[in-house]
């Protein structure tokens, strides 16, 4: 990862030789795709959650009451707990967080019915950000506030929170009001606004996107993630933010990182920071695109006799269905022999008649393209003439003025000419015109050359090959043409043949109705394997229409890949060894090796026994993932290119089944972890609150008294 | 291939003298160049008309388009457009274009000076500031421009071609911004998709299929 490698220079030169091209023309077709080294990417972003405030009105015993909850957590590890209850609302919260973060609402149906209005506040750097709307049945209206003075660490937002008074007003109106009252005292700012959920996704995504530095790496796009993305190594290649931000949670434990094993390896991607993984996703873009355009081309010139993969796909599926059909059926042994002679010679037909449908479509495309050649020399031959004319139009006038500073053509000026002198730029100058222009030397005097006689005089060089290459186009083309023609007649014959052959196969049937099934599917049987047949053979021999900017682009997608795999080597190396040592901080000392690879798999050993993160443990699988994410997190600050903005949340679904021990290690080593630089900040949501309370200050754990709701 | 960049100097100064003449407003008297007869405004509308002139089938899908919307009589633009994508003349006068940034666009420097040399245009900036990059030119034909348009109509009917194209242009463009000949092209799916400093691919295909519908949607 040497600066000297991310130059222009040695890109373009490895493009070309793994591409066995000419330098400079490597050079030209990546300048004009914008296919670069990627730039530096910035220093990576802190993101923090100061604040977390959410009210509303659900039904309780009959009635329609109030709730709201209010945390603070704080810069390092926080915790949220309950006391031996589950549903106590713990996963809401987390769900708001992510709500507020991600755009996009996950809370339960019910709970999203009741909560009106959520407040966020986050530090991202330096900058305060508050997200802050009210909701309707998860429809949410309001927007992203910065306000001005606030300490890092500390909530600035006003408090409480304002509240509606009652279920009946307009859902958050208190809290909006009050976001209003703020700004116009200049306390706040409004960022960014929304109105509804598809806003909301789209304008917190792209604020998002912006202030944690995605927008400058190549291979991002803001796309709403209901778009298919593009096959590339078969992992999608293209990530919106709310699919991103899902790396920020540690809730379902499918995956060693983030929620599905599909993402992982592309958000494994962007934790380290491989630069040129977007650069590899923008080669295969361009790749895509340039290969979409060949065969776009070779389509229009083929006629749809020819086959396409689909269509010899969809043969041989019927080929199958076909024969299935037959071994189901009975045959009268009587006509069999007859039968069978009748089919022979028809399936003979139906071949004869596949190959003349073949070479006609073949002469079809030739006589197609040889057309277009012939009429693009015409169209050049003619320019040319119109160009001479044209030209000796403007020669025969005279010039007024300096194109470049409006002086005027004086008289005397022009009369230099006749001394040699250019009346424009005082060049030696002869008013010799050049003969294809004039039609004769001329040694004139001053007026206008004498008249055209382009029509009478010998061509010159470019004519003459203009023409010769006209002349021979135009050949070309009444040749293939004959071809064609004569192809047709040979197409047309075949086709009567086989229809000859059909009847007599027909004919030779008995009409017993079993018999008529077997002979219609032996019928069709019998044309689907000419086609097949013929087909296999010729796709193998269809031209290629080159285009060596796909050369070049394939060359480059695959020298992207190389360099992206190279640099993730040897990070994954130093990853998997921060995994391990954290690991066995976390309680895990029977782990011996930690191996993770670059489609995000953790291979692990322990207790002497090879596995994988797939078998271990639920509370193994929760230390190992917390252990995976803090790891990536470092090695990527480490090297200054990791995009993870430090923000790590626990839904602790597997903490329910540790041992007590190893989570108090856990935490133990979490809370160790604090006091470093660039420590993330950790907040976990679990219901083992008298565990956590033994081990976790008042100050970073929040919980209700026992047995009761958080909210 | 001799067409792409337009051909010589000298072909691409003729079509601009054809494209201001026909398409150009007449000049009013808050004018101030001496002896201008017409003015073209902007430079992008140039690009733009150039483009229409040298690819007979997307100004075909324009005329089409009008006909449609009912801003051109239908008649004469399905009359129009046959001739630009059925007969074969046309493709003889195809020259490519390649799309930047902004579009089609070509330098013109050349052919501009020259038509500015012999004094059959003027160029004029309208800029607060001089030193504004963006701002618009504005190109003025000249009585002696105006002149030497007559004479080529008159004595090279070779070129005829191309002032009945900035005539076809000049029935829907004429008062036109550049921007809005500029959003029109890019309405064009395969104009908008070509990638840039590739050359920009014919339509005559679809065109022709649009042609067609025209055709029978027509009431007898």
């Amino acid at each position: 990862m040497s600066g000297d490698v991310d130059s222009w220079a040695s890109w373009t030169d490895a493009v070309a030789r793994r591409g066995r091209l000419p330098v400079q023309e490597a050079e030209v077709v990546l300048r004009e795709v914008g296919l670069h080294p990627p730039p530096a990417a910035g220093k990576p972003h802190r993101l923090r959650v100061v604040r977390v405030d959410f009210a509303g009105f659900m039904p309780r015993g009959g009635d329609i009451r109030p709730f709201s909850f209010g945390w603070d957590p704080p810069g390092t590890v926080g915790a949220l707990a309950t006391i031996e209850r589950n549903e106590a609302g713990k996963s809401s919260v987390f769900e708001v967080v992510r709500w507020a973060l991600r755009g996009r609402c996950g809370v339960q149906p019910d709970v999203r019915q009741w909560i009106r209005q959520v407040l966020v506040e986050l530090d991202i750097d330096d900058e305060r950000l508050c997200v802050v709307f009210g909701a309707r049945d998860g429809e949410p209206t309001g927007g992203v506030l910065r306000l001005s003075a606030a300490d890092s660490g500390l909530p600035g937002w006003p408090t409480p929170t304002a509240r509606d008074a009652s279920h009946e007003e307009r859902p958050g109106g208190a809290l909006l009001d009050q976001a209003e009252s703020l700004v116009e005292s200049e306390a706040a700012l409004w960022v960014c606004r929304f109105t509804g959920s598809v806003s909301m996704e789209a304008v917190v995504g792209d604020l998002m996107l912006d202030r944690l530095g995605f927008n400058r790496l190549s291979g991002w796009q803001k796309m709403p993630s209901g778009r298919a993305a593009q096959q590339n190594d078969g992992v999608s290649t293209t990530l919106s933010w709310p699919l991103w931000s899902a790396a920020l949670g540690v809730g379902s434990l499918k995956s060693v990182i983030g929620q599905e094993v599909t993402t992982a390896a592309r958000l494994l991607q962007v934790y380290l920071g491989a630069p040129w993984a977007g650069t590899a996703v923008d080669a295969g873009g361009a790749l895509g695109a340039a290969q979409q355009r060949r065969s776009a081309a070779r389509r229009r010139s083929e006629q749809d006799a020819t086959a396409s993969a689909e269509r010899l796909d969809a043969l041989r599926e019927e080929e199958q269905k076909l024969l299935g059909r037959l071994s189901g059926l009975e045959r009268s042994s009587q006509t069999a022999e007859e039968v069978d002679r009748r089919l022979r010679a028809m399936q003979a037909a139906a071949r004869a008649f596949a190959a003349a449908d073949t070479v006609m479509a073949e002469a079809a495309r030739r006589l197609e393209d040889s057309s277009r050649r012939f009429q693009s020399a015409e169209a050049d031959l003619l320019a040319l003439s119109e160009d001479r004319l044209t030209r000796r139009f403007f020669h025969s006038l005279t010039p007024t003025c300096c194109p470049r500073c409006d002086a005027r053509v004086t008289a005397e000026r022009l009369q230099r000419e006749q001394e040699g002198r250019c009346s424009l730029c005082d060049e030696a100058f002869s008013l010799t015109i050049p003969a294809q222009d004039t039609g004769e030397e001329s040694d004139a005097t001053g007026a206008a050359a004498s008249a055209d006689l382009v029509d009478d005089l010998p061509p010159d060089e470019e004519e003459t090959a203009l023409r010769t290459e006209r002349d021979n186009l135009r050949a070309r083309r009444e040749a293939d043409n004959g071809a064609h023609d004569r192809a047709k007649e040979v197409r047309a014959a075949a086709q009567v043949a086989l229809e000859a052959a059909r009847v007599a196969f027909e004919e030779a049937a008995s009409r017993d109705s079993h018999t008529a099934e077997v002979r219609t599917t032996e019928t069709r049987l019998a044309v689907v394997r000419a086609f097949l047949q013929d087909k296999t053979a010729e796709t193998s021999g269809a031209t290629r229409i080159e285009d060596p900017k796909v050369r070049v682009l394939e060359a480059a997608e695959k020298e992207a890949k190389s360099r992206r795999d190279a640099d993730q080597r040897d990070l994954l190396v130093q990853v998997s060894k921060q995994i391990l040592e954290l690991g066995r901080h976390f309680g895990l000392e029977q782990l011996e090796e930690v191996r993770l690879d670059g489609a995000a798999r953790l291979a692990v050993t322990k207790g002497g026994a090879a596995t994988s993160y797939m078998y271990l443990t639920p509370g193994e699988q929760l230390r190992l993932k917390i252990a995976t994410a803090v790891a990536l997190l470092r090695v990527g600050r480490a090297t200054g290119i990791g995009r993870h903005p430090g923000l790590i949340l626990i839904d602790s679904v597997g903490a329910e089944e540790m041992a007590e021990e190893d989570l108090a290690q856990m935490l133990r080593a979490l809370q160790t972890l604090a006091g470093e630089r660039h420590a993330p900040q950790i907040l976990i949501f679990s219901a083992r609150g008298r565990d956590l309370a033994r081990i976790l200050t008042a100050e970073s754990l929040q919980m209700p008294p026992p047995g009761e709701r958080l909210w | 291939m001799r067409r792409l960049g337009g051909g010589s100097t000298a072909q691409t100064a003729i079509r601009i003298l054809f494209i201001v003449d026909r398409v150009g407003d007449a000049v009013s008297g808050a004018e101030e160049v001496d002896g201008a007869v017409r003015v073209l405004r902007s430079e992008t509308k140039l690009q733009k008309l150039d483009f229409w002139v040298r690819y007979p089938d997307y100004l075909a899908f324009e005329l089409l388009a009008e006909a449609e919307a009912g801003r051109l009589d239908r008649d004469w633009a399905i009359g129009e457009a046959a001739l630009l994508v059925e007969a074969e003349v046309p493709e003889l006068h195809v020259y490519p274009m390649v799309r930047y940034l902004r579009g089609a666009y070509e330098r013109k420097d050349n052919a501009l000076a020259l038509l500015k040399s012999l004094g059959h245009l003027a160029i004029r900036r309208r800029t607060a500031s001089v030193l504004d990059p963006r701002a618009r030119r504005d190109f003025y034909l000249l009585e002696k421009g105006a002149q030497a348009v007559a004479s080529l109509r008159a004595e090279i009917p070779a070129v005829r071609w191309y002032d009945e194209q900035a005539v076809r242009a000049a029935s829907f463009a004429a008062h036109l911004s550049g921007g809005q000949c500029k959003d029109r092209q890019y309405r064009n799916e395969v104009y908008e998709g070509t990638p840039l400093g590739a050359v920009i691919p014919p339509i005559r295909p679809r065109v022709l299929e649009q042609l067609g519908l025209l055709r029978a949607a027509m009431p007898v």
